[in-house]
C-alpha cells in the first residue's frame, strides 16, 4: 500500500514537472527574438466562403465570423532558415491572440501537422466538406504545412472552404 | 414488492428504449441530472443493498475520468484558463466533459436498471415470436458476465485456501492468472453443455411456447403510449427546436420557450415514474401491514 502510494506520488510529480503552466497573459506576451535578415513572407487568414454559406454554419458560431471574412489581414513576417508555413502561422496566431487547434504530426497517419480550427471555426463547422486549406503564391501546395519551406517574398493564404467547389474555383 | 417490474415486457421495453434513447442524445446537464436522480432512486428501491454505494462510487470515478480527459483532447472554447505546454485548457471543454460524463452516467444508470428489471424470461418472451435465437443470445449474453464474475470468486477463494496450505510464496497475480485460466476452461465447457441441453429442450425453435404470467393491462397501454409519444416529441424537438446546450466556442443555453418547458416536465414525469411507483407501493405495503 505504501509502495503504491509513493510510486503514485512520484509519477504525479514527474508528470507535473514535465508540464510548463502559463497563464493567458504569459502565453501571449511572447515575441520571437533574434530574427534578422531581409527574408520576409506575408500571411493572411480568411473565411470568405462562410459568408455565402451562413445557413450551413453551426449554431453558436455566428458571432465569431468577422463581417468582412478576414480573420487576419495580410501581415508581413520576417523568416529565418527552415521556417515553414506552419511555423509562420503559429507565430502569427500567437502574436495576434487568435485561437487555434492543430493535430500534431505524430497524431495522424499523414505525419504532417493538420490545422483543425482557427478562430473557433473548425473543420466540418460549415457543412460536411468544410475545413482549412492553404495557398502559397496563389497555388495549392502538395505538402503538409510543416514541411513546406518558405523563401523570400512568399505569400501565404489560409482559406476556409465550405465545399469542394470553393477548392476548385 | 416489484411493482414496476411487474409490468408487461412490451411496456417495459418501450419505456426503457424511450428513456435510454432520449438520455443518449441530450447534452443537457439539467435533463441528465434528473435522469440520474430518477434512475438511482429506482435502482435503490429495487436492490436495497450496500452494493448500491459501490455502484455510485463507480459512476463517480467514470465521471471524473471523462471530465478530466476531455480538456486534454479538445482545446476549443473562448475562456482560456491556462496553458499547459503551450496548449490551452479552456473552461468550455471542461464543462463539456462534465456534461458528457453526466450523459454517460445517466445512460449507464438506466441500463443497469434495465438489466435488473428485464429478466431472461421477459427477453425470451419478447423475442419468441420474432427472432427466438436472437432473444436467447441477448438473454444469455446479459447473464454471462455476472455468472462469470460469480464463478471467478468461487474459484479464486478455493485456490487461495488450497495454496495457503502448501506454499505461501505464490503471488496474488499468479493466483489470479491461475483462477482465470480455470474460469475460461469452465466457461467453454459450460457453454457447450448448456447449448446442447437447451437445443434438446427445443429452445430456439419458432413454435416453442414458454410459460408466462404476463397480462396486458390498461396501465401497460398507457405506458406504451406515454413512452412512444415522448420519444416522438423528443425527435420533433431535436429537429425543429434546440434542447441541447451549445458548448463551443461559448456556452449557450437552450431557449426557454414553451416547447422546452413542456419537454422538461414530460421528462421529469417519465424518469420519476418507476421510482414513484415503487415508493407508492412500499408505502401502501407498510400501511396495509400495520392494520393486521
Amino acid at each position: 500500500m505504501k509502495k503504491c502510494f509513493i510510486s503514485f506520488i512520484v509519477a504525479f510529480v514527474t508528470l507535473f514537472s514535465a508540464c510548463s503552466i502559463k497563464s493567458k497573459e504569459e502565453y501571449y506576451n511572447y515575441s520571437e527574438s533574434n530574427i534578422s535578415g531581409g527574408d520576409s513572407v506575408t500571411i493572411e487568414i480568411t473565411c470568405l466562403s462562410v459568408l455565402d454559406n451562413m445557413d450551413m454554419l453551426d449554431s453558436g458560431l455566428e458571432d465569431y465570423i468577422p463581417e468582412d471574412g478576414i480573420i487576419l489581414e495580410k501581415t508581413e513576417y520576417q523568416i529565418k532558415e527552415n521556417d515553414t508555413v506552419y511555423s509562420v502561422l503559429s507565430r502569427a496566431v500567437r502574436e495576434n491572440q487568435i485561437q487555434i487547434e492543430v493535430q500534431g504530426s505524430e497524431e495522424n497517419a499523414l505525419s504532417t501537422v493538420y490545422v483543425e480550427g482557427i478562430n473557433y471555426l473548425y473543420e466540418f463547422s460549415c457543412g460536411s466538406e468544410s475545413g482549412w486549406i492553404y495557398k502559397v503564391n496563389d497555388e495549392y501546395a502538395d505538402k503538409g504545412c510543416d514541411s513546406f519551406n518558405l523563401k523570400d517574398g512568399d505569400e501565404i493564404q489560409w482559406i476556409y472552404i465550405c465545399s469542394q467547389e470553393d477548392f476548385n474555383g | 414488492m416489484k411493482l414496476f417490474s411487474g409490468l408487461h415486457p412490451i411496456a417495459l421495453i418501450v419505456f426503457f428504449s424511450a428513456v435510454i434513447g432520449i438520455s443518449m442524445f441530450t447534452m443537457n446537464p439539467i435533463l441528465s441530472i434528473t435522469a440520474i436522480a430518477g434512475g438511482l432512486i429506482f435502482k435503490f428501491m429495487l436492490i436495497r443493498d450496500l452494493s448500491f454505494i459501490k455502484e455510485i462510487l463507480c459512476y463517480l470515478i467514470i465521471g471524473l475520468v471523462v471530465t478530466i480527459t476531455n480538456p486534454i483532447f479538445s482545446h476549443n472554447g473562448k475562456t482560456v484558463l491556462f496553458f499547459v505546454n503551450d496548449t490551452p485548457v479552456t473552461k468550455e471543454s471542461i464543462i463539456y466533459g462534465g456534461c458528457a460524463a453526466l450523459m454517460l452516467i445517466s445512460v449507464l444508470c438506466w441500463f443497469s436498471c434495465f438489466s435488473y428489471v428485464m429478466t431472461s424470461d421477459k427477453i425470451i418472451y419478447l423475442f419468441s415470436g420474432v427472432a427466438p435465437v436472437l432473444g436467447l443470445v441477448i438473454s444469455s449474453s446479459l447473464k454471462f458476465v455476472p455468472a462469470m464474475k460469480k464463478k471467478y470468486h468461487e474459484i479464486y477463494s478455493v485456490q487461495k485456501n488450497l495454496i495457503n496450505e502448501n506454499s505461501k510464496n505464490l503471488s496474488k497475480l499468479l493466483l489470479a492468472v491461475k483462477s482465470f485460466s480455470s474460469l475460461v476452461t469452465w466457461a467453454i465447457e459450460h457453454t457447450a453443455d448448456t447449448s446442447s441441453s437447451m437445443s434438446s429442450r427445443g429452445y430456439g425453435l419458432k413454435n416453442r411456447t414458454s410459460f408466462n404470467l404476463f397480462r396486458f393491462r390498461f396501465i401497460d397501454c398507457l405506458i406504451i403510449f406515454f413512452g412512444a409519444a415522448s420519444f416522438i416529441y423528443f425527435i420533433f424537438m431535436i429537429r425543429y427546436e434546440n434542447i441541447n446546450f451549445i458548448f463551443y466556442p461559448e456556452i449557450i443555453y437552450p431557449k426557454k420557450n414553451i416547447g422546452y418547458l413542456i419537454f422538461c416536465i414530460i421528462w421529469l414525469l417519465i424518469v420519476s415514474m418507476p421510482a414513484f411507483t415503487e415508493i407508492k407501493g412500499e408505502i401502501k405495503w407498510k400501511l396495509l401491514r400495520s392494520k393486521i
